[in-house]
């Protein structure tokens, strides 16, 4: 059936502003790429808009010889992929067991799950709680205090109680554990949502940078979050100016570092999409 | 219903095991073993027996300090560092240090000491910033051991700066900061601007403010499609400089609380005339199409951006930017000129804050020191390292001979090391590479003159002696100390108004909000308890006289 006028001229004006809005959305970031291959004193002069000027590969190569920012490169990559199988783990466990209706005091455990959504203890005592447990300067303070985001476990929930109980049924009838049903019959069919809280855990866990940031003293456990963030914001703002450090950090440092950040989940993110996009909607009334 | 009791027994149950953790502790314990302000020598290792002032300090047995040490990103500090192995080798000294980044430091900083984990000695403590840590008693309170400090107190003396440092005592009468102190004030901002531009205009150099705006006139005139004067730092570093001329405050040196010597009480700034005056000034100057309205918004490098492209001919500016506007000036058009004016006088002369005791990071002790057996030590090592010559000229400078040669009162950075600029065909630097010239020990105004002076360029060296030649200290305000109740209600008011007096200063100056409805903006600011605010000043004020 061929368009009609309006739904033609609908399309039109649709595809103008969403392509209006990639500009919008995609320049920073371009700039930014193109900053980082660009002179500094181009830079200065508010001379590169679309591409590189004065281009130049010194800028990464000084970058890239810092010794520091290798070392928080490997342990932000640590910290992921520890935190993201942490995370996964209490997670699944957490939601598996809440989406079985026949669990005792199941409301219970749902509510003080949610409860710990809007209630925290506060900075210092969290502070306390960590050096207490002599998890200071480990990996453990990075990646355990947040681990279970109960987000993620509401939505994860939602899928397993969406799966049919003829399923589980059957698997009992042979006689399975419920962690044999779990392990064998359960996750191999959750394979989006899985891929859904990787993505949302481990693009969480690779920009975290406060809990480094207070539970680290040295810098060679920082992750490149933090080693980032002093680069950007250390040379500017109000204890900048009280340090007498207001010459800042040069801009195109800056913007090579941000590109070096970025740049692992840039390469990913394509591939998992499809996850991403389908996750959201996950749990949400089928038709 | 079945499911909300529940709810409420787990929570009771996990509230009482929270405060059964809560409540075993970490005791902060503050009660000195030590009478107050004398300290019991036959406990103490490492100090000097006989330590005068000026003499080098060296730890009779080897000491380690816990330290909280400021990591900037523009020298990443390094175990490597010669500052280091320095004080290890000469001071007897090591570091236990806790490295926190710039960027969010003073954060951490609250969290440890809050957390009852203060180290020996806290750097990059501004003065005014130690107020927060007094009631929790984790500080101690300098002016109660100065007669251990010979070297600090020998410099308040001579430099006359005993007035000064008292006006940061606390409401207890004492004073818990180390600040950055030195011989002569620094002047760091000031107008950058086009001498090739004002040369072919024909305009002089302006040293008033009526001169200042008389130049902006003749360019506006000579090139109507620019606006000559666009601005940065948010309207916050030349309104601070500016508004002293105008006998008031603005920018980043805004207080609320203005003291009036005629009538000897603090009035609120925001609504004095002279503050009127001042908003007045830059308001004429934006509707007058010479001062960029996108000065109160824009970023940095919008800014610099425009004064290099030759759309605005004055721009804002300290000494180490000053060095970048001109080299990249230079790369753009060798031929176009960059100068630094000496800051346009008010009608009362050219009034600059006195800041020979630095506003930027000085040091505070823990308080736990005193129970310690090595008080003496740490009082003596800060002593020499922040207040004696020798101390200063090492973090200053660093090792003769290594990074530098002195000759009479001129240093000379060594020939492989550069800093400042000071020694282009240098490789090294001697911030990132030895640790020295590192704002946590040294500021730029600390030490004596001649130290000051040693490190200026000669565009600064210039653009100080002209300053000094004219300039007029505003003495400073009386203290009004509060009680930490007290300061918590005062806070509650300062911070919400300040904020108001901010955006509404910014309104009227964009002229978003014509200078005709200053009096209801005085009423609105008096809504927002304005007159409570100074009289708990100046209630505070009385009772500490």
């Amino acid at each position: 059936m061929k368009d009609s006028i309006g739904y033609k001229v609908f399309k039109a004006i649709n595809a103008i502003v969403l392509i209006l809005i990639v500009i919008a959305t995609v320049y920073p970031f371009w700039n930014v790429v193109v900053q980082s291959f660009s002179s500094e004193n181009a830079i200065t002069a508010g001379n590169v808009v679309l591409t590189p000027v004065g281009f130049n590969l010194e800028t990464y190569k000084y970058v890239m010889n810092d010794p520091i920012f290798w070392i928080n490169y490997k342990n932000t990559i640590i910290y992921t992929v520890v935190g993201t199988a942490i995370s996964l783990f209490l997670t699944t466990t957490l939601a598996y067991v809440t989406s079985k209706k026949y669990l005792p005091g199941r409301r219970f455990f749902i509510g003080l799950s949610v409860f710990t959504m809007f209630f925290a203890g506060g900075l210092i005592p969290n502070y306390l709680l960590i050096k207490s447990l002599g998890w200071m300067n480990t990996m453990w303070a990075v990646t355990v205090p947040g681990a279970l985001s109960i987000f993620n476990m509401l939505i994860m929930k939602s899928f397993f109680e969406s799966m049919p109980d003829a399923l589980e049924e059957a698997a009992i009838i042979d006689g399975a554990t419920p962690f044999q049903i779990l392990m064998r019959i359960i996750l191999p069919l959750s394979k989006p949502i899985l891929a859904t809280m990787v993505l949302f855990y481990a693009v969480g866990a690779w920009n975290a940078w406060f809990g480094a940031f207070l539970y680290m003293d040295n810098k060679n456990l920082f992750p490149v979050s933090v080693y980032l963030r002093n680069l950007v914001k250390g040379a500017t703002g109000a204890e900048a100016q009280s340090a007498d450090e207001q010459s800042q950090v040069s801009s195109n440092i800056k913007a090579v570092t941000m590109v070096l950040t970025v740049l692992p989940v840039l390469v990913v993110y394509p591939f998992c999409q499809k996850y991403f996009v389908n996750g959201i909607m996950i749990g949400s009334v089928k038709g | 219903m079945k499911s909300w009791k529940n709810l409420l027994v787990g929570a009771a149950v996990i509230g009482a095991s929270v405060m059964l953790v809560g409540c075993s502790s970490n005791s902060k314990s503050t009660s000195g073993a030590k009478k107050d302000g004398s300290i019991n020598m036959s406990s103490q290792k490492g100090y000097m027996k006989d330590f005068k002032a000026d003499e080098t300090f060296k730890a009779t047995s080897a000491l380690n300090l816990s330290m909280m040490y400021r990591d900037s990103p523009n020298y990443p500090v390094k175990n490597s560092w010669m500052l280091w192995s320095e004080l290890e080798k000469n001071q007897n000294i090591t570091f236990k240090r806790t490295d926190i980044p710039l960027s969010d430091y003073p954060q951490k900083r609250s969290t440890l000491i809050a957390a009852g984990q203060t180290p020996d000695i806290v750097t990059a403590v501004a003065p005014g910033e130690e107020t927060q840590f007094v009631a929790g008693g984790q500080i101690l309170p300098i002016s109660d051991y100065l007669k251990y400090m010979p070297n600090l107190s020998a410099r308040l003396k001579e430099w006359k700066l005993t007035d000064l440092f008292n006006s940061h005592k606390q409401k207890d009468g004492k004073v818990y900061i180390l600040p950055q102190i030195g011989e002569v004030p620094t002047y760091d901002y000031t107008f950058a601007y086009r001498s090739d531009i004002f040369e072919k205009a024909g305009i002089k150099a302006p040293t008033t403010l009526a001169e200042f705006t008389k130049a902006l006139e003749t360019l506006k005139e000579k090139y109507p499609s620019v606006t000559p004067y666009s601005d940065r730092w948010q309207f916050n570093a030349i309104p601070n400089i500016v508004a002293p001329q105008f006998n008031t405050s603005a920018g980043w040196g805004y207080s609320n609380a203005t003291y009036d010597k005629g009538d000897n009480k603090f009035v609120f700034t925001g609504t004095t005339p002279e503050y009127k005056k001042f908003v007045s000034y830059y308001s004429n100057l934006v509707q007058n199409g010479l001062m960029d309205k996108e000065s109160l918004t824009q970023t940095d490098d919008t800014a610099t951006a425009k004064f290099i492209n030759g759309q605005s001919f004055v721009i804002g500016t300290n000494g180490s930017e000053y060095t970048t506007l001109q080299k990249n000036l230079q790369a753009k058009h060798p031929d176009e000129k960059v100068a630094m004016m000496t800051v346009p006088a008010g009608e009362d002369g050219l009034m600059v804050q006195d800041n020979r005791i630095a506003v930027v990071a000085g040091m505070m002790l823990s308080s736990k020191l005193k129970d310690s057996d090595h008080f003496l030590a740490t009082l003596q090592f800060i002593d020499w390292l922040l207040y004696s010559d020798s101390g200063q000229t090492f973090a200053r400078w660093g090792v003769e001979g290594t990074t530098y040669t002195k000759s009479g009162n001129t240093y000379t950075l060594a020939k492989d090391v550069n800093t400042l600029g000071l020694n282009p065909s240098g490789t090294k630097d001697l911030q990132k590479d030895f640790g020295f010239r590192n704002g946590v020990f040294y500021a730029v105004g600390s030490g004596s003159k001649a130290l000051i002076y040693s490190q200026y360029n000669d565009v600064t060296k210039e653009f100080s002696q002209a300053m000094d030649k004219k300039a007029k200290k505003v003495s400073p305000a009386p203290v009004y100390p509060m009680s930490s109740t007290d300061l918590e209600q005062f806070s509650l008011i300062d911070t919400p108004l300040k904020d108001f007096v901010t955006a509404q200063t910014q309104a009227f100056v964009s002229g978003q909000r014509p200078m005709s409805q200053w009096s209801s903006y005085v009423k609105e600011v008096q809504a927002k308890n304005s007159t409570k605010l100074i009289d708990m000043v100046n209630k505070a004020y009385k009772a500490a006289k």
